[in-house]
């Protein structure tokens, strides 16, 4: 994405060119991958040629001039249709426009089109009854995972330069994992959610999936901050991401592991491959340090509690009047927010601070920085996670948001790089996590780590 | 909580009609949340609110 954005700016291509050359990708491989919902092709290329033209004229380029970018179809757009991946809102026009969406159109960038996800961001392996399910660039019989499906698929197969997403569970990591991609939860309202389709106001999270750190700190660098617009959206300043992506160190950083929860029931090439990832740590002047984490019996059930009825109170008249309209399986991981009580919820947000303190206090007393899988299991196949509402779906979805799931109600920021490949051949990925606000610290261990390994170099 | 109890309480609150299989996912889901809040009763600070947890989150930045 940044040399997208250096090749235009310095004149070695034109926006056109670079806007047709991801055209022309989408429309061989959109019919393997189905990345996308919509393409707006005659807007993005009016767009480049305005971007051209601005060049031309001697305007100031931004830090994305002219670059196609494509963002999960719940990022609002006035006027454009948003589906977020479902039936019910296949024809939702908003009047608004995301604020994520506006920073990054004055920032130069491009819109290519609506990326498939899981139906209401309801889903961590990006299957969709209405759309059509997404498929792995690498390996298409496998999952993309969701719910930023599109997202995974799209930047994976190179379809486009990055992508945002959006993160209440894991669904900006968990399609960076199985994609081989960077992708960014950052600090519980670091981003602002206005213009966001909602799923959890208290654990949604904007992110962005991309191909290397660099592009991942430039994305979130353009994104982040307050917003007058969503309150909810820290005003802790924003650090320069892209500075710390360009100055890779990881010379005397501590790396905590945990000693429980993390690994339970991990393949044994995911311990391999993870272990692997650390000796590339240390190798760089890092020291591991092994912790226990606190409360991850009962992380899980409170981020429920917390999510359960937010959820619930979105989508209550749509499960009243028209429950057929949902694919079996979201209806069913949306209808348990109806059971959970007032005090429930109010309770598990009034302990939130607590915990997190706690799981701070563990770990960032003796470390700087916690690494653990994004998901400890290789990625599946299609068929066998597409369940729908059967027996078993509770346990699928567990296991693959194991690893995942705990950092959006701790609120901290995690961090989702690539970590080799699987007997299957897909990829494995760690996540780096970090002290809320800490984004800037996790982008400038990452890039060491990339640039040891050259991960960003390997494409499908 | 059972299921049929469980049905009937989200059909008078909340006027949803469950089918069997969910009411009985719910009764699952519903306990085990409730397990998961009586293990940490008691120990939220009476002052707390929801809205504190990004001061909360500030306060446990790191301060170089």
């Amino acid at each position: 994405m940044v040399a997208a954005a250096q090749a235009i700016a310095g004149g070695d291509a034109s926006s056109r060119e670079v806007t047709q050359a991801c055209l022309a990708r989408i429309d061989a491989m959109q019919p393997v991958l189905n990345a996308f919902i919509s393409i707006d092709r005659d807007e993005a290329l009016a767009a480049a040629d305005a971007a051209d033209a601005a060049l031309a004229r001697g305007d100031p380029a931004g830090p994305l001039h002219g670059v196609p970018l494509a963002h999960k179809d719940m990022y609002y757009r006035a006027g454009k249709v948003s589906t977020c991946g479902s039936k019910i809102r296949r024809d939702f026009v908003p009047d608004h426009t995301a604020t994520t969406i506006s920073r990054l159109r004055d920032a130069g960038a491009l819109h290519l089109g609506g990326l498939n996800m899981s139906e209401f961001a309801v889903g961590p392996f990006g299957h969709n009854d209405h759309w059509g399910h997404c498929r792995n660039p690498w390996n298409p019989d496998h999952v993309t995972g969701g719910s930023s499906s599109g997202a995974g698929s799209a930047v994976g197969g190179r379809l486009v330069f990055g992508a945002l997403g959006s993160d209440t569970g894991g669904s900006v990591r968990l399609p960076s994992a199985c994609c081989g991609l960077v992708g960014m939860k950052p600090t519980q309202g670091r981003v602002s959610r206005y213009g966001l389709m909602g799923l959890s106001f208290s654990l949604d999270n904007a992110g962005p999936l991309t191909r290397n750190v660099r592009d991942n700190a430039r994305l979130l660098g353009i994104v982040a901050g307050a917003d007058l617009m969503d309150l909810t959206a820290s005003t802790m300043p924003v650090d320069d991401y892209e500075a710390a992506a360009c100055a890779p160190d990881a010379k005397g950083l501590r790396i905590a592991v945990p000693a429980n929860h993390y690994y339970d029931g991990a393949a044994a090439e995911i311990r391999d491959l993870m272990t692997a990832s650390l000796r590339v740590f240390e190798g760089l002047g890092a020291e591991i340090i092994e912790v226990e984490v606190p409360d991850h019996d009962r992380l899980r059930d409170l981020a429920i509690a917390v999510r359960g009825p937010e959820g619930a109170v979105l989508h209550g008249a749509w499960l009243r009047d028209r429950p057929q309209d949902y694919g079996a399986q979201v209806r069913a991981r949306l209808e348990p927010g109806l059971a959970i009580a007032a005090t429930q919820y109010l309770a598990a947000l009034q302990i939130r601070p607590q915990i997190t303190q706690r799981f701070i206090d563990a770990v960032f007393a003796k470390a700087d920085i916690f690494h653990a899988p994004t998901i400890n299991i290789p990625v599946p196949t299609i068929e066998e996670t597409d369940v729908k509402d059967s027996q078993g779906f509770p346990a699928l979805i567990a296991g693959m948001t194991h690893c995942t799931q705990p950092f959006n109600y701790l609120g901290l920021p995690a961090l989702a790089m690539p970590a080799g490949f699987t007997g299957n051949r897909l990829p494995a990925s760690f996540q780096l996590v970090g002290r809320p606000f800490a984004e800037a610290a996790l982008y400038r261990a990452a890039a060491a780590y990339e640039a040891d390994t050259g991960f960003a170099d390997k494409a499908p | 909580m059972d299921a049929p109890r469980m049905q009937a309480l989200v059909g008078d609150w909340q006027r949803v009609d469950l089918e069997d299989a969910a009411a009985r996912r719910l009764t699952v889901v519903s306990a085990s949340v409730r397990a998961a809040l009586d293990d940490v009763a008691g120990q939220s600070l009476f002052d707390t609110e929801p809205a504190h947890f990004e001061r909360a989150l500030r306060a446990m930045a790191r301060h170089d």
